[in-house]
């Protein structure tokens, strides 16, 4: 906040200002014309001018979209990745950075995997296609595996010895092992370079939130990951009244503006999940529309569909928000909402190595997904787990749908 | 336009020293003043300078005063003249442009709300790139400001938009078999349409106040429009003149939270709308304000909430014409909240409560809106994309469904365009 003294301003202005208690530009700028001269007792054009002087010099410049443009360009070197090829294409920079980018999905539909599997796309070495920068993750829900995050490492590096060039090498032959043991070397350094904050608490995360400022220039993280940003909004912390709804929203757009700012000042993707919830009274609409939000059931029963937890009010704070669903055996991610691409759908599977495509492109409504078009706020997002409840598509290892966890 | 000569001094909009000072020398009106010169005046009121005499004189003598709003009074021809020749801004929707009266109007202030991912920056940014649009060819050949308040413009889908609109541009162009026309069309260049944008990120509501208050300095800054004539066809025409757009996406973000005083906040949107009306009064712009929506809790009991603009009722006051973008299952509609330019009935909200409306999917015509697809082009007419097909799957493979008919219907209802 710029405090008068750094404005240039005539001295003795300065001084009538701070004995009038404005310190700041942004008091200065919360009076009118007319107030600043009679606070000031200055003539109606010197307050206008000292306005005008007071504004010039706290308003930002501009650059042209074309000079933007070239910045980005810059940017797309280091664009972070999601391992799926065809969303990374339809976000154009994959998870983009300077903004807030949102998983969210169901409980266990992978929702910690896909924001560790991009923790580890940020730390992991360019070698094995990562950035081999610092990521910060803010764990609120206890649902960060290390032991998980070591195997998607050692999958990756396993998966890269596999592709690399070259004839594959005679099975029992002893360079292929240490090959292989070469990058899985590099690809446990990725894990090194991601930094684990524990927030139990909503004034804990305040902390870690407020401490970010200065972690994430100390540390160089490229990336920073709030998993979940819902979990202590929603717990019983702040209760459920009339009260805590309006307080929860003022948490809730503090959170957002702290994040945006974060992602913006150090040009990072801040990466955050949310949970889902049971839409309370339908999707909804406007009054205009008819129907909609008087339809529901009344009775808090909901309309038995899920929407994203934390409101409009948050769902217009994010940049780019992903949806997960589950359909039987099969995972779903669709784009709601992005300044880049349209709603689309793309299946993918969790693997041992992390979140992984299945199949090419996206897919239609024919295909199977759920609905793909259609409001954030009303998007109803599906989740039918297959009979046997969740479980790693590969097989094996056992539940890794995000429930589980712990160190 | 000299003050009438009874207008008080207490009227005048004089520093308090020195209206105390004119009135401990004796003097009560704008008449007790007007035959002084500055130095007289000086030398009849204690403590008064000459250069403060020379201001109080210059309000007595009814020079324009800031933050005196009536001191240029327009007949209504004049109104309805300039409101004629007002240029619109279109949106390459032709829908929505009828909806809006031909386009967003420059020299007005037109908001447009809705739901996250509706499609309210893709609309800023396609307005960006539509101003800069030849005048022959159907634009106004103006650059773009767009101050943007959630980090969510970028500069690749300016792009997209802009090759799309280019392409338009260059067929409109070409099928004129005009070489004044055609070249006007290659003057409208990625390039240029990217450099005639003029990007402000505003990180805080302070940066935000700052800048809209610094406004009408830049635009003045900028070289001029009035320098192309409205038939625009004219030698040197090609050039972006002027800045004739201004994006605000969104006004809303900065003022959502920690604002323990409503009152100051209220005020200070208040100030804003009124400094944004001005300018686009007074340069011929046009402001887009981009809103968010808010959930507002029915009192019924019912527990259920509906969908209202943010920033609350007044606010409502800051636009001449409101628009909001919404869904209907997985189409893009919009529905006219308020215009000045339209009878009231063509806007009239839907009456509530009618039980018949109470069920989706009822029957019959509900709100008069149009719907619209945002594709990879950028915005269009709503099923427009099944037919491009260019780029990444259209406006999304569910929505490829014809739309029901009450658009249609809504549609012919619309009095101009």
């Amino acid at each position: 906040m710029a405090s008068l003294q750094d404005l240039d301003l005539p001295p003795d202005l300065r001084q009538r200002l701070l004995a009038r208690g404005v310190r700041t530009a942004r008091d200065c700028l919360h009076h009118s014309v007319t107030d600043l001269a009679e606070l000031l007792d200055l003539p109606h054009s010197a307050a206008s001018a000292l306005l005008l002087s007071v504004s010039a010099q706290s308003a930002p410049g501009y650059v042209t979209a074309a000079q933007l443009y070239s910045l980005a360009l810059i940017d797309n070197s280091s664009q972070l990745r999601t391992f799926l090829p065809d969303l990374d294409a339809a976000l154009r920079v994959g998870v983009p950075p300077g903004a807030i980018t949102e998983l969210v999905g169901p409980a266990g539909v992978g929702k910690s995997q896909m924001a560790m599997g991009l923790a580890l796309s940020a730390a992991l070495p360019r070698e094995l296609q990562g950035l081999g920068v610092t990521a910060m993750y803010i764990d609120t829900e206890g649902k960060l595996s290390v032991a998980r995050m070591q195997e998607m490492a050692l999958a990756r590096a396993a998966r890269a010895f596999a592709e690399q060039p070259g004839p594959p090498a005679p099975p029992g032959a002893a360079a292929a092992p240490a090959a292989l043991a070469a990058l899985e070397e590099l690809a446990m350094s990725a894990l090194d370079r991601v930094l684990i904050v524990r927030a139990a608490t909503l004034d804990a995360l305040h902390e870690s939130l407020a401490a970010l400022e200065r972690q994430v220039p100390q540390t160089g993280a490229r990336l920073v990951v709030l998993d979940s940003v819902a979990a202590l909004l929603r717990g019983g912390e702040l209760g459920g009244g009339r009260e805590q709804m309006l307080e929860r929203s003022e948490h809730v757009g503090r959170q957002a503006a702290a994040l945006k700012v974060l992602a913006e000042r150090h040009r990072i993707p801040v990466v955050v999940t949310n949970q889902v919830t049971a839409r309370p009274t339908g999707p909804a609409a406007h009054a205009f529309q008819g129907g909609g939000a008087a339809a529901g059931g009344g009775e808090g029963e909901g309309d038995g569909h899920n929407a994203a937890a934390l409101g409009t009010k948050w769902a217009h704070g994010v940049n780019v928000r992903l949806v997960l669903e589950r359909q039987g055996a099969r995972r779903f991610i669709k784009i709601a909402k992005s300044p880049i691409s349209p709603n689309l759908a793309f299946e993918y599977a969790i693997t041992a190595a992390g979140a992984q495509q299945v199949g090419c492109g996206p897919v239609t409504a024919t295909d199977g997904a759920a609905q793909v078009g259609g409001s954030v706020l009303a998007l109803p997002i599906v989740n039918q787990p297959a009979p046997e409840g969740p479980a790693w598509d590969g097989g094996g290892g056992g539940g890794w749908g995000g429930d589980g966890g712990g160190y | 336009m000299p003050s009438a000569p009874r207008t008080p001094l207490v009227a005048l909009a004089l520093a308090p020293r020195v209206r105390q000072q004119l009135l401990t020398a004796g003097y009560a009106t704008a008449g007790d003043l007007v035959h002084l010169s500055p130095e007289a005046l000086a030398a009849a009121a204690a403590g008064l300078s000459t250069a403060d005499a020379a201001e109080a004189l210059s309000f007595a003598l009814g020079a324009p005063q800031p933050g005196w709003r009536l001191s240029g009074a327009q007949s209504a021809r004049e109104l309805l003249q300039s409101e004629a020749s007002r240029r619109r801004i279109t949106t390459l929707c032709p829908e929505l442009d009828v909806l809006l009266g031909g386009g967003v109007a420059t020299g007005a202030v037109t908001e447009f709300c809705g739901v996250p991912g509706v499609g309210k920056t893709q609309l800023g940014m396609q307005l960006s790139v539509d101003v800069q649009i030849p005048p022959a060819l159907g634009g106004l050949g103006g650059k773009a400001v767009y101050i943007d308040t959630e980090g969510s413009f970028m500069p690749d889908r300016v792009l997209d938009i802009a090759a799309a609109a280019a392409r338009r541009v260059g067929e409109a162009a070409a099928c004129s078999n005009d070489p004044q026309l055609t070249a006007q069309a290659e003057s409208f260049t990625l390039q240029s349409v990217l450099e005639g944008v003029l990007y402000f990120r505003a990180q805080d509501s302070t940066q935000q106040l700052a800048l809209m208050r610094t406004l009408a300095a830049l635009l003045e800054s900028q070289p001029q429009a009035r320098a192309c004539g409205a038939g625009g066809r004219a030698a040197g025409c090609n050039r972006l003149l002027g800045v004739r757009l201004v994006v605000v996406d969104s006004v809303t973000f900065h003022f959502r939270q920690d604002w323990k005083d409503p009152g100051l906040r209220a005020r200070l949107l208040a100030g804003m709308a009124q400094d944004a009306a001005e300018l686009a009064e007074a340069r011929g712009v046009a402001v887009v304000f981009i809103n968010q929506v808010t959930t507002k809790v029915l009192d019924d009991s019912s527990g259920g909430g509906v969908l209202v603009p943010a920033l609350g009722e007044s606010w409502g006051q800051a636009s001449s014409t409101r628009v909001a973008l919404f869904w209907e299952g997985p189409q893009r509609l919009a529905h006219l909240l308020k215009a000045s330019a339209v009878p009231p009935g063509a806007a009239a909200q839907p009456q509530q409560g009618a039980a018949g409306r109470r069920r989706r999917g009822a029957a019959g015509p509900r709100v008069a809106a149009v719907p619209f697809d945002v594709t990879p082009e950028g915005v269009r007419s709503a099923g427009s994309a099944a037919g491009g097909g260019a780029g990444g799957g259209g406006g999304g493979p569910a929505g490829a469904g014809a739309p029901p008919r009450m658009w249609q219907q809504q549609q012919q209802q619309h009095p101009h365009g």
